[in-house]
C-alpha cells in the first residue's frame, strides 16, 4: 500500500471517527442544554427549601425530594460499595475457581438486568413484608443496581495492580489481607472511587425501581421505614401532570439532578487524575 | 554454620517439574551466588527460600528448607513469619507508588501495624539507607514518592526497605538486570557491604557479576544443581564438564 492510499485512508477513518463523536455529543448538549434552558428560570431559592405545595397553589419546592435523593444515595452506597468491591477481591485476590467464575458470570448478568424487574423483586421481599413502601426498600434495590457495577470496576481496577507489588508486601511478612487492604486497594484507590462515583451516578438517575420500592412522600422524612420522596419519582410526577407549575418545576428539578451527578463526576476525574500522579 | 539447607526439595508449575531434588545449603554471612542459563530454574529456587513461590497459581513444593534448625515447610510454619526473618529484592525495584520514600523504608513495620515513635522511624530509615548506600542521595528527598528516583536509586530503597526489618537472611533476584552500569557497580558496593549484615543469596545472570561479590557460587541447570562451590573455584578450576562450559560461554 502506498504511502499516498494510506494517508487517504488515515482521512477517511478521522472524518467518521469525528463525525460519530459530534452525533454522540449533539444529543448529550441537546439534551443538556434543554434541561438547561427550561429549567433555569424555575431555580430558585424557595425550591431548595421548601416543600411541594397541593396542585393550583403556586410556590412550594422540592427540598424534601433533594434530601430524599441523597438518603437513597447515601443507604443504597452504604450497602452496595462493600459487598461489590468484596466480590471483586473475592474474584481477584483470592483465586476461588468455579465460585468466582459463577460470581463473576452472575454480576454480569445483573448488569443488564432491568431496573425494573429489580424493583419488583424488592418489592415482593421487603415491602409486602413491612406492609409499608420505605426508604429502605428502595436503598436496597438502588444498592442492587450498583453493586455489578462497582463489583467490575473494582476487579478492573485491582487487576491494574501488578503482582510485583503484592510480592513486595508478601517479602516483607505481611499477610494476604493486610496486603490487600493496605496495599493492593489504596493502589487500585483512583480507579475504584471512580467506578463507586459512576456507580452512585447511576442510582440517582433511577426511577422505575423506586416506584416500587420508596414511592414518594410530599413531606419531609428521615426515617428508612417510612416513604420517601426522590428527584427522580417527583420529576416523573411533576412532569405527568397538567399543572403547568408543576411541569415548570419538573424541569428545573431535573437541572438539579443534573448538576449533582455532573459534580459527583467532575469530582471523580479530579480525584482519579490527583492519584494517578504518582 | 549453614544458615540455610536444602534437602531433597521439587518445585512444580502445575505439571512442570522445574526444580529436581535440590540438596544443598549455604553459610551464615556468606555471599552465595545462583547462575545458570535461563529457566534453569534458579528464581524459582529462590523464591521458595521465602515461600513466594507457592503463591503462583498451580505452583507446588515438597521437600524440607532449613532456616538454623526450622524447617520452613513444616506444616505449623507460618509463611508470614518466615518472609519476615527472609527478606528480598527483585529484579525490577517495586516500591510501593503510593507511599514516600521514607514511609517506603519503614512499610514493613507501617503495613504490619507495628508502632514506633518518631525517632525509632528517623532511626531505622536512615540506618537502613545508609547500608543500602543511598542516604546521601535521598536524604533531603525522604517526603517524595519513589517516581522522583532513577531506577538504580529506587533499587537501592528496595533494599534498604528489604534491611529495615531486620531479616537474617537476604534474597536478590537478578537485582541490577534492569539497571545501568553505574548503578549496578553502586549496588554490587552494597552488597559486598552488606556481608556483615546478612546473609545474602543472589540469583545473577551475569557471571561476571556472581564472580565479583559472592564467596560461594551454585551453578544449575534444568533444575538441577550442577556443581557448588568457592566462587574461585568454580571459575577457575570447575569439576564438572557442563560447569566449565556455561561459564566459558559455550551455552547459555
Amino acid at each position: 500500500m502506498s504511502y499516498r492510499t494510506r494517508k487517504i485512508i488515515n482521512r477517511i477513518m478521522l472524518t467518521i471517527s469525528v463525525i460519530t463523536f459530534l452525533i454522540g455529543s449533539f444529543f448529550l448538549f441537546w439534551i443538556l442544554g434543554d434541561v438547561f434552558l427550561k429549567g433555569i428560570r424555575y431555580i430558585n431559592f424557595s425550591l431548595f427549601v421548601e416543600l411541594p405545595k397541593p396542585p393550583g397553589v403556586l410556590g412550594g419546592g422540592v427540598a424534601n425530594a433533594i434530601v430524599g435523593t441523597l438518603i437513597l444515595t447515601i443507604v443504597a452506597s452504604l450497602i452496595g460499595v462493600p459487598i461489590g468491591m468484596m466480590i471483586a477481591i473475592a474474584i481477584t485476590e483470592y483465586h476461588l475457581g468455579k465460585l468466582a467464575w459463577w460470581s463473576k458470570f452472575l454480576t454480569e448478568v445483573l448488569t443488564s438486568f432491568p431496573t425494573l424487574i429489580i424493583g419488583v423483586f424488592v418489592y415482593t421481599i421487603i415491602v409486602i413484608p413491612m406492609k409499608t413502601f420505605s426508604a429502605l426498600a428502595g436503598s436496597i434495590a438502588l444498592s442492587i443496581i450498583m453493586l455489578p457495577v462497582i463489583a467490575k470496576s473494582t476487579e478492573e481496577s485491582l487487576k491494574m495492580v501488578p503482582i510485583s507489588v503484592r510480592e513486595a508486601a508478601y517479602a516483607l511478612g505481611v499477610p494476604k489481607w493486610k496486603t490487600i487492604l493496605r496495599v493492593v486497594i489504596p493502589s487500585a484507590s483512583s480507579g475504584i472511587v471512580t467506578g463507586i462515583m459512576i456507580a452512585v451516578a447511576r442510582v440517582m438517575g433511577e426511577t422505575a425501581p423506586l416506584l416500587f420500592t420508596s414511592f414518594n412522600n410530599v413531606y419531609w422524612s428521615f426515617s428508612l421505614t417510612k416513604p420517601i420522596g426522590s428527584l427522580t419519582v417527583t420529576i416523573f410526577n411533576y412532569a405527568t401532570s397538567p399543572y403547568d407549575d408543576w411541569r415548570n418545576k419538573a424541569f428545573a428539578s431535573a437541572l438539579v439532578l443534573a448538576a449533582i451527578i455532573l459534580i459527583l463526576n467532575i469530582i471523580a476525574r479530579i480525584y482519579a487524575s490527583k492519584k494517578g500522579k504518582h | 554454620m549453614d544458615k540455610i539447607r536444602v534437602e531433597n526439595l521439587n518445585a512444580w508449575f502445575g505439571f512442570m517439574h522445574v526444580l529436581k531434588n535440590i540438596n544443598l545449603s549455604f553459610k551464615e554471612k556468606y555471599i552465595s551466588a545462583i547462575i545458570g542459563p535461563s529457566g534453569c530454574g534458579k528464581t524459582t529456587l529462590l523464591r521458595c527460600f521465602n515461600r513466594l513461590h507457592e503463591l503462583s497459581p498451580g505452583a507446588r513444593v515438597e521437600g524440607k528448607i532449613f532456616l538454623d534448625d526450622l524447617n520452613i515447610y513444616e506444616k505449623d510454619v507460618d509463611p508470614v513469619i518466615v518472609r519476615r526473618r527472609i527478606g528480598m529484592v527483585f529484579q525490577r525495584p517495586n516500591l510501593f507508588s503510593n507511599m514516600t520514600i521514607y514511609d517506603n523504608v519503614i512499610a514493613g513495620y507501617i503495613l504490619n501495624n507495628k508502632r514506633l515513635s518518631k525517632a525509632e522511624k528517623d532511626e531505622i530509615v536512615e540506618g537502613s539507607l545508609r547500608l543500602a548506600g543511598i542516604w546521601e542521595e535521598v536524604k533531603n528527598r525522604l517526603r517524595e514518592y519513589p517516581s522522583s528516583l532513577s531506577g538504580g536509586q529506587q533499587q537501592r530503597v528496595c533494599i534498604a526497605r528489604a534491611l529495615a526489618v531486620q531479616p537474617e537472611v537476604l534474597l536478590m533476584d537478578e537485582p541490577t538486570s534492569a539497571l545501568d552500569p553505574i548503578s549496578t557497580y553502586r549496588i554490587e558496593e552494597t552488597i559486598r557491604e552488606l556481608k556483615k549484615e546478612v546473609t545474602i543469596i543472589i540469583v545473577t545472570h551475569n557471571m561476571q557479576q556472581a564472580a565479583r561479590v559472592s564467596d560461594e557460587t551454585v551453578f544449575m541447570y534444568l533444575g538441577e544443581v550442577i556443581e557448588i562451590g568457592p566462587t574461585a573455584e568454580i571459575f577457575t578450576n570447575p569439576k564438572k564438564k557442563l560447569t566449565e562450559e556455561y561459564i566459558t560461554g559455550k551455552f547459555g
